[in-house]
Order: C-alpha cells, then sequence, then structure tokens
C-alpha cells in the first residue's frame, strides 16, 4: 500500500499503428493504461495516476495527476496518434510534473510505454536515467512491438535509473493473439509495490479487479461478503484445527462449558455464535482428515487461474457449510428451514434498518420505497424473532 | 539579547528532504538532536541536496555541518531560502542566496558558520545544496546538520496549557 504519483507516458507514435497486438497497439496501451491507473488507485485511495502523450509536436501532459478512475478513462480517448515520439523531453516533463505533485509525501514514479524504435543514444539514455535516480523517481518500462532493437538501451536506461530494484523492464515479445494488459497483469509489476503478485487467499478477486486487493464491493456487494464469509470461516476453522492437534481436547469442553455461561449473560448474540460453533465443531470432528489437505491449499490456489481458484473456494466452503447457511449467503439450498444456523452478523445487521436502507440504495436499480422489498424486510424480521424465540425456548 | 537555539524542534521532518542519499537513508539521519554515528551517503554523484521545511517563519543565525575529515565530507555549500519544488535543476542555475566553502576544521569540529541574518530574517524553507566534497571523490557524507537562530514567532504554542492541568 505504498503512497504513490504516476505518471504513465503513452507512445501514440505511428509506429503504434501496428496491428500485432490486437487490436494495434495504441489501442492496447491505452487498455493497460486503464488497468494499471485502476489498480494503483485501487490500492490505495490518494495514489494520483497522470498520462503524458509522447509524440506529435510536443509531449504533451493529456491529464495531469488524478485519483479519479473516471478521468483517466476520458482522457485516453482524447489521445491521437501522430509522429514520432521524444523519449527524454517526455521523461523531462513527467518529472516536472511530479515535482510539482500537491502532496510531496507521494513517491514518483513513471511507467512508459515503447513501442517504437529508439533513436536517442544510449549515453543520452543513461544521463536521464540517473537523472531520474537523483530526483528518487522510480521507473517501469513496458516494451513491446520492437523490443529487440530497443532492448539494449531500455535496460541500460533502467540500470541507470534504478535504486534498490524499484524499477522494472517489462519486455513483451510479438506473438499471436497476445493482448498487452494481459501481459502486464500477470507480471504482476504493478500489483504491489514490492512488485511480486498478491499470491495469498484474497487475491483471486477476478480479473480487472486487480491482483492485490478484493473484489470492489460497489460492483458486487453480494459477492463480496459471500467472500468476506467465507474467508472468515476458514481463519476461524483454521485456528480451531491448529487448537485440537495440539491436544487440548480438554480445553475444548471448556470452551463449550463457557459458552455457555455466555449465553446467559448475553443472550441471543452468543447463544447463535455458540450454536454455530458446536456445529463447526461437529464437522471438524469428522473431517480431521482434512487438515493435510488444508495447508496444502494455500500453496495449490496460487497454481490456478483465478476461475478455478473461485471454484475451488467455493467447493470448500460448500464441504464445510450446512445448507442452512449456504441460503443466508444466498447460493443455492432454498429448502430446510427448521433450525437454521444463520451467520449472526448478517442477522444482527439486517435488523439494523439504516444499514439495510443504505445497502438498498446502493444496489442498482433497487427503488427502497416499493412495497415488496419493504414488505420482503418485514419479513425478514418477523423470522429473525421466531428463531430467536425458538432458540430460546429449546435452552428452557 | 534573544536567545538564539537549536531549530529542530521547529523542523517539519516529514516535509525536509534529502536528493540523492541512498535509497534506506531518512533525514532523521542527519536532521537530529545528537550526534549519533548515522549519516547521509551520496548515491547516483558527489552532489547532495537537503530541503529543510520550517514550521514557522525562522530567522537564522548559523548553521553546523558535521562530517568526517576523510575527504568525504562537503567542500562547496550554497545556501537557498524559501524555494518550491527545489531540486538540483534550480541548485544549478538559481543564483543562492549564501556561498561558503567549507573547511576541513569547519567540519570535523562543527564550528558555527554564521549568516547574514538580515539575509535570512523570514525563513519558511531552507535549502542547502552541496555541490562538491573536500576529496574530489564520488562520495559525499554528512553526520549532522544543526539550524542555530530563533522563531520569529513568540507565541511557543506546545507550551499553552488548560487551567486544570496547571492546578
Amino acid at each position: 500500500m505504498v503512497l504513490e504519483a504516476c505518471v504513465i507516458l503513452i507512445d501514440n507514435s505511428s509506429h503504434s499503428r501496428n496491428g500485432d497486438f490486437t487490436p494495434n497497439r495504441f489501442l492496447s496501451q491505452i487498455d493497460s493504461i486503464n488497468f494499471i491507473a485502476g489498480t494503483k488507485i485501487q490500492q490505495n485511495r490518494v495514489n494520483t495516476v497522470g498520462i503524458l502523450s509522447m509524440s506529435g509536436r510536443r509531449p504533451n501532459l493529456v491529464l495531469a495527476p488524478t485519483n479519479d478512475v473516471g478521468q483517466v478513462l476520458i482522457a485516453t480517448n482524447k489521445i491521437q496518434i501522430e509522429g514520432k515520439m521524444d523519449l527524454i523531453s517526455s521523461i523531462e516533463i513527467a518529472q516536472l510534473s511530479l515535482k510539482h505533485r500537491s502532496n510531496k509525501e507521494h513517491a514518483q514514479r513513471i511507467v512508459m510505454f515503447v513501442a517504437s524504435p529508439l533513436e536517442e543514444k544510449k549515453e543520452d539514455l543513461e544521463k536521464i536515467g540517473s537523472q531520474l535516480r537523483k530526483a528518487s523517481i522510480s521507473l517501469d518500462i513496458v516494451s513491446f512491438g520492437e523490443t529487440e532493437r530497443n532492448e539494449e538501451k531500455l535496460s541500460s536506461l533502467i540500470d541507470n535509473a534504478n535504486s534498490g530494484d524499484n524499477c522494472h523492464l517489462l519486455s513483451v515479445p510479438t506473438s499471436s493473439g497476445i493482448i498487452l494488459a494481459d501481459q502486464i497483469q500477470g507480471s504482476g509489476i504493478f500489483s504491489s509495490s514490492s512488485g511480486g503478485m498478491g499470491g495469498d487467499f484474497g487475491s483471486f478477486g477476478g480479473g480487472g479487479y486487480g491482483g492485490g486487493g478484493m473484489v470492489d464491493p460497489n460492483v458486487d456487494p453480494e459477492l463480496a461478503m459471500v467472500l468476506q464469509m467465507s474467508l472468515e470461516e476458514e481463519r476461524q476453522r483454521q485456528s480451531r484445527l491448529s487448537k485440537e492437534n495440539s491436544g487440548e481436547s480438554k480445553n475444548k469442553n471448556n470452551e463449550t462449558e463457557i459458552n455457555q455461561q455466555k449465553r446467559e449473560e448475553e443472550g441471543e448474540k452468543a447463544m447463535e455464535l455458540e450454536e454455530t460453533e458446536k456445529g463447526i465443531q461437529n464437522i471438524n470432528k469428522n473431517e480431521n482428515n482434512e487438515q493435510g489437505d488444508e495447508t496444502d491449499m494455500f500453496s495449490q490456489l496460487e497454481g490456478l487461474t483465478e476461475e478455478e481458484q473461485m471454484e475451488y473456494i467455493m467447493k470448500m466452503s460448500l464441504q464445510e457449510m450446512d445448507s442452512k447457511e449456504l441460503e443466508q449467503l444466498g447460493i443455492e439450498n432454498e429448502e430446510e428451514d427448521d433450525e437454521k444456523e444463520k451467520n449472526p452478523e448478517v442477522q444482527n445487521a439486517l435488523q439494523d434498518e439504516d444499514l439495510v436502507d443504505s445497502i438498498l440504495l446502493s444496489l442498482p436499480g433497487v427503488d427502497p420505497e416499493n412495497e415488496q422489498i419493504t414488505e420482503t424486510i418485514k419479513n425478514i424480521k418477523e423470522e429473525n424473532n421466531e428463531e430467536k424465540e425458538n432458540d430460546e425456548k429449546k435452552e428452557k | 539579547m534573544t536567545e538564539f537555539i537549536d531549530l529542530i524542534t521547529i523542523i517539519d521532518l516529514k516535509n525536509s528532504e534529502c536528493l540523492n542519499s541512498e535509497p534506506s537513508q531518512e533525514i532523521t539521519n542527519i536532521l537530529k538532536e545528537e550526534e549519533d554515528t548515522n549519516f547521509i551517503t551520496s548515491d547516483t554523484d558527489e552532489q547532495l541536496l537537503v530541503n529543510i521545511q520550517f514550521k514557522q517563519k525562522v530567522k537564522v543565525h548559523s548553521i553546523i555541518v558535521r562530517a568526517e575529515g576523510d575527504g568525504t565530507g562537503p567542500q562547496l555549500m550554497k545556501v537557498f531560502q524559501n524555494q518550491f519544488s527545489f531540486g538540483f535543476e534550480e541548485a544549478q542555475s538559481l543564483k543562492p542566496t549564501h556561498k561558503f566553502k567549507l573547511i576541513k576544521r569547519a567540519i570535523t569540529e562543527g564550528k558555527l558558520i554564521r549568516f547574514k541574518m538580515v539575509r535570512f530574517s523570514n525563513v519558511g524553507s531552507l535549502h542547502l545544496f552541496f555541490e562538491n566534497n573536500l576529496g574530489g571523490g564520488k562520495v559525499t557524507k554528512i553526520k549532522q546538520i544543526t539550524v542555530v537562530g530563533v522563531p520569529l514567532e513568540t507565541t511557543n504554542i506546545s507550551k499553552i496549557q488548560s487551567v486544570e492541568e496547571k492546578k
């Protein structure tokens, strides 16, 4: 989560009319820029991204550094293909733009796309590389289309600008059917500040969302909620399993006793929680053997594509959860009304009218005044109250 | 009449920076209260640029630059004030308020380098450009920089206490 101000340099010279990258070099750069800007701003809301077009009469700062992704999309559409690329001046103008950034605490970065054969001398490039290093500006270069011709010059530029491995050179060779944005995403140099792909549990948030973060809750709130809950359940199970395996069966019994006490003191909330814990413990007893599988799971996850990861996680969580809990998550199985073990957090959240209203408002195409919706909410609340009464009766 | 103090408490460390230093080093290596073993080393070449931002306007009386006597200490120091976004290009093209040629004794013994206070009577930010070093080598090292002066505002906000606390 680095605080960063970034200027992206786009090669809009005539060389990028070439169609060797689908649909052509220029448009694939636009796609990549949208992806990069989205990733950076998602990593940190305060990060700024600016865009500079390198070719034409002179390099032109198309977009001053901003943290609004919408502006990035608008700006990229305004750029025309013209002329020849001027690398040195473009870098200097980008440097100036970064120097006058509004928040001095931002780290400075330049991302440059190169799709034309370079005419600048190697010494000049080395000089500008040292200049960037002196001003503590890190440089990432995406070289594609003319990779062999530019390889030597660009690597010397990166070497001179590099201080502590903050600069990267990504060379994408031309081959059929390559999508530039995919290659960039796969390389992971923009996914996190350390330059590595976030291979952890949360990174399978789907293509287009960026490697390091979870699913955007505004885009798909249900999916985000589902993923979060399955993550939490997973963590709870993991901690429980580790406790069990250290031979603490006595403690387990104590836990249930303590929970009983809590229930009396705290009432419904604790009661529901204890029931879910009991349920989880029962499942764990039966499936103790799977512990070995689960520690491998994380390493396995990294090897799968995002879709496969999704399926795998769903499968795992489906195995562990009751079908009743599934209904609460809104996945499948609309049957079995008795003894629902609902997620207590969701229950309580639904009770809160304001929260429900705000969630409904954020969903597109939903009119909160709608009769059907208000009725449905009432029904859910009634169900909850019935549940709690039933549980209380069972206790007695 | 007015006592001159070490302005370290008035320096805004968050907005101060040192350009062309090794990436892992921080500005607090040289802007600090007491002398210790930390220092700043120059990276790409022998030049260093220290931008010091103050929390309020100050008058600068003098400065102390401490470094080793082995030739890595700075020699030519150009002083600028109240500049915005000050980088190496500006440092080399603009005319400095003061220009000093430091000698070995001054930096090893930490002698006061007097400024003309009339020229530094309203300083919001101070910029020190160390252009070369005593030995002529590629690396310049500085151990500590102390700025001596007096703040313009006489109210010291940190000393304001609520009445209850005093009781």
